[in-house]
């Protein structure tokens, strides 16, 4: 509960305030007319007691005190209380049924204005940001033929050299894909740099910019599923109304494992997730800037009913409904033996040739090394090797105390970086 | 020009080389390069003929709850505090929270969970006074985490504790691990590691020689002195005094008679109810070669000083019982002098009834002189005293007003108290706080003990320190010693929840 918390002043101040002096009255609500909702009454500062309303199917929440902590004290701890089993059944007062009320409102506004942008909306404004997006359509065009064009001058002079080329020359290229509004594409050049010792990778990395760059220039040819991944990858924008507006998928979605990278000023946080009942592979992405904290509502080692919209990746999710609260995991679903897991990967791959990273969920596996590298050993002694930047998973090393776990991880091109194992009846996190 | 290669090997020599050289078309190379980029991705080159390690133990110990463990997962980060979550300032103050919590875990016969053990054993090797408690709470684990990485060797039962100190270290290296070395040698067979120092000792430089020598200080016997005689006599004053200090300590050695002697010449016990002092009239060569110190330092004359030192450099034994000799009778001029050196001694010597018996006279010299030169020999003294001995010291002293209390070095005593602090002690300092926080004359005083009893009362307090606060919050709001207060509450309301979630 206290993960939910934006920092740990919150939490301590959320701990403090769970037990029952500051509560007037508290109660849990919920019927076929309204989801299920933990409220209270909290005497804080003010002479008025705050309001604190938590819809906990989302969670969502809101509280009449002035903090600009989200959420804040007065949230977390009856959240604390209704965990410990403080909170008894009640009827709803009448401002909670009112907030629920209005985030029904809002909801089913929310979804009217997207069928509007579905079915099409007002001709005027269509027909401009239709100009714009053939101006934008027409700069993306330029700068990646301008890449493939340069992608050639690279082969033409040898990559023997490229290690002794320093950042500046990868960058010129990627900031002009910047500017030609091709982000994807430019992140894609300018990470070339971190290969650049190594030729045999490099000539990878630049054979896939082949494919994306040639692969633009005949959109229309590809089949609309590729091409849409494409775009995705050259970095053109996907409106979330436009990911929400597709099909949905429902399942017991397991959170089982999160990752945050620095990609320039921004934190990236890469939370994976698995389908319970029909095994699928989900990316639910966020990102926080200078000095912001991420909300952290997905929590590995739970499992969320939900229905999940895909982005023309088929990783990347939007989280459209959620049907009940997190649940704490009792079993990982979904693993597969090593051999099948690649198998899926390189299916994945055929569909995305981008990909950069897959969550693999491992089945008896065993930290094992190798050589000087350690991978995951499954019985018939096959190894997936891990990266290298991981170092010695010591943490893994001792849950799985040499005998076969569930690993939960991200592949990518230079190996697998474990998140999370299955450790008898809990999802420890590496 | 030629078509491109298909082998991925000619491919990466034409692109190493360039597409201009080699005869390729640049695209075209491309093309193919794209390709075979996408199946080499696709096939992921496993290894082959792995050997997973055997299996840990099993270990049927039930583990510590979440709760317990996210907390120990915090307390773990010894270097760098989640500052939020652990109250202790400095990593000696974590430490010390660390090993409460391995303690009441190991008590509670639970278990650290597994992936927290490389972080526990990390901390164990570079924090020593942690290593007795790993054992309990790591259980069969940490012995097959430590066959895989030596610096964990500590944790196996089997592993000597030099293990990781081999023979090279004696001829090729460093002189803290040729220290380490030696000392590891003298526990095993003292004689062989002396005869070791005593073969390369002239080609030892003088630094060397003085560290190397303190070494023999680990297994010290009579066998010792002739190498510690030929110190005595070295070039190097830094030797000199190693080998003096070595000296002093074998009750029975020819240096021992020799101070004896120069005791006896000087303090005349004839007179059962008196000490009758006749200092020496002068600091001589052979004094001088046993490591006596011919200049005094500033304040105190010739004559008293030799004594002292020649008290100090005594053994004990040539004393009557500590009680006897103190009852008797003494001349004003002499006292403070003959304390000090029978105090040196005692601490020198290790000796705790002599330190139980000069701890208290010397404790009134500090409390209404207060030198610091006293005030450090008395800490010494505490440092041989028995942990309950203390705790009635502290308590004691407390009784008598926080001002004259930390005068003579409360603290010290208090931070070699059993901990947590028993009953009368945890009472005793309560009360200082109570009469003490918030009053402007007894700010620094104060905090230095809330810091310590922070880490070392009872959890069990906790409620009434959150009272105390609480009082004072409400009498003076603006107190500068508020914060002094949240902290001692803080972190006795972290250990009394850390405690809770390890019953």
């Amino acid at each position: 509960m206290l993960s939910l918390a934006p920092d740990a002043t919150a939490q301590r101040a959320a701990r403090a305030l769970a037990g029952d002096k500051a509560w007037c009255e508290v109660g849990l609500s919920g019927g076929d007319d309204l989801p299920p909702t933990v409220w209270g009454l909290c005497q804080g500062s003010d002479p008025q007691p705050y309001q604190v309303c938590v819809d906990l199917t989302e969670p969502a929440y809101t509280c009449s005190c002035p903090s600009r902590k989200f959420p804040c004290k007065h949230t977390l701890a009856i959240l604390l209380r209704w965990s410990a089993g403080g909170v008894p059944d009640a009827p709803a007062p009448l401002w909670v049924r009112e907030w629920q009320a209005s985030r029904a409102d809002r909801a089913s506004r929310a979804a009217d204005r997207q069928d509007v942008a579905r079915n099409g909306g007002e001709s005027s404004g269509r027909a401009a940001s239709e100009k714009t997006a053939l101006r934008r359509a027409a700069r993306v065009a330029a700068g990646m033929a301008e890449l493939d064009r340069w992608l050639a001058d690279q082969l033409r002079g040898g990559l023997a050299g490229a290690s002794r080329l320093g950042y500046p020359h990868w960058d010129v290229m990627a900031a002009r894909l910047v500017d030609a509004q091709a982000p994807g594409a430019a992140r894609l050049v300018r990470n070339l740099a971190d290969h650049a010792g190594d030729p045999e990778r490099l000539l990878v990395e630049l054979g896939l910019l082949r494919l994306l760059a040639s692969g633009f220039c005949r959109l229309d040819s590809l089949p609309p599923e590729l091409a849409a991944t494409l775009r995705l990858r050259v970095g053109l924008p996907v409106a979330a109304e436009d990911v929400l507006a597709g099909p949905a998928v429902r399942d017991r979605w397991q959170v089982l494992g999160v990752r945050d990278e620095p990609e320039g000023d921004l934190m990236v946080r890469r939370v994976w997730l698995r389908g319970a009942e029909g095994g699928r592979a989900a990316l639910v992405l966020s990102f926080a800037g200078p000095g912001q904290v991420f909300v952290r509502d997905l929590v590995p080692g739970t499992a969320l009913d939900a229905d999940l919209c895909f982005y023309p990746d088929h990783v990347r999710v939007l989280i459209a409904r959620r049907h009940a609260p997190a649940a704490a995991l009792t079993e990982v679903r979904g693993a597969r033996p090593v051999s099948a897991a690649m198998r899926e990967y390189a299916q994945a791959l055929s569909a995305d040739p981008w990909l950069e990273r897959w969550p693999m969920v491992l089945a008896s596996v065993v930290p094992a090394e190798a050589g000087r590298r350690w991978c995951l050993a499954a019985d018939d002694g096959t190894g997936v090797p891990l990266d290298p930047a991981v170092g010695t998973p010591w943490r893994l090393i001792a849950t799985a105390a040499g005998r076969p776990v569930t690993v939960c991880g991200e592949w990518t091109a230079a190996g697998l970086r474990p998140l999370s194992a299955w450790a008898g009846d809990r999802l420890v996190r590496l | 020009m030629s078509r491109p290669p298909t082998a991925w090997p000619d491919m990466l020599a034409a692109a190493l080389v360039g597409a201009a050289r080699s005869g390729t078309p640049a695209d075209a190379l491309l093309d193919a390069a794209a390709v075979q980029a996408l199946r080499r991705r696709a096939g992921v080159a496993l290894v082959h003929g792995v050997r997973p390690p055997s299996p840990a133990p099993h270990d049927d110990a039930p583990p510590v709850g979440p709760a317990a463990a996210a907390r120990a997962d915090a307390l773990l980060a010894l270097d760098r505090p989640p500052r939020e979550t652990t109250p202790a300032r400095d990593t000696a103050g974590r430490v010390e929270l660390l090993a409460e919590w391995l303690a009441a875990a190991g008590a509670a016969r639970r278990r650290l969970p597994a992936e927290l053990l490389p972080a526990l054993l990390e901390a164990g090797r570079r924090h020593r006074e942690l290593r007795p408690l790993v054992a309990p709470v790591a259980g069969p684990l940490a012995g097959w985490l430590a066959k895989q990485r030596p610096d964990w060797a500590y944790a196996s039962a089997a592993a000597p504790m030099e293990a990781d100190v081999d023979d090279s270290a004696w001829e090729l290296g460093r002189i803290e691990h040729r220290v380490a070395y030696l000392t590891g040698r003298r526990r095993r067979d003292p004689a062989r590691a002396r005869e070791l120092l005593a073969t390369g000792w002239d080609e030892e430089s003088p630094d060397d020689r003085a560290a190397l020598l303190g070494a023999l200080g680990t297994g010290l016997s009579g066998d010792d002195e002739a190498l510690l005689e030929r110190a005595l006599d070295d070039r190097r004053r830094q030797v000199r005094a190693v080998a003096a200090d070595l000296l002093g300590r074998l009750a029975g050695g020819a240096y021992a008679r020799r101070m004896a002697e120069r005791a006896r010449a000087c303090v005349d016990l004839g007179d059962p109810a008196w000490i009758g002092i006749n200092p020496p009239d002068a600091c001589d060569r052979s004094m001088t070669r046993d490591g006596i110190a011919p200049r005094p330092p500033a304040g105190i004359g010739e004559r008293a000083w030799w004594l002292e030192e020649i008290l100090a450099r005594t053994p004990l034994g040539h004393w009557p019982a500590p009680g006897e000799l103190l009852a008797r009778s003494i001349s004003d001029e002499w006292r403070v002098t003959v304390r000090r050196g029978l105090a040196r001694a005692a601490a020198a010597q290790r000796d705790a009834g002599w330190a139980a018996a000069l701890a208290d006279p010397l404790a009134a010299d500090v409390a209404r002189r207060g030198h610091p030169e006293d005030r450090l020999l008395l800490e010494a003294l505490y440092d041989i005293l028995p942990a309950e001995d203390l705790a009635a010291r502290a308590t004691a002293v407390l009784g008598r007003g926080l001002p004259e209390a930390t005068a003579v070095g409360v603290e010290h005593v208090l931070a070699l108290c059993p901990r947590p602090w028993p009953p009368a002690v945890a009472e005793a300092v309560f009360a200082a706080i109570e009469e003490h926080l918030g009053r402007r004359d007894a700010g620094w005083r104060v905090a230095g003990l809330c810091e310590l009893a922070g880490l070392r009362l009872p959890a069990g307090v906790a409620d009434r320190a959150l009272a105390l606060l609480e009082r004072l919050r409400t009498g003076r709001p603006n107190d500068p010693a508020l914060p002094i207060g949240e902290r001692l509450a803080a972190t006795l309301r972290f250990r009394h929840d850390m405690l809770e979630e390890l019953r």
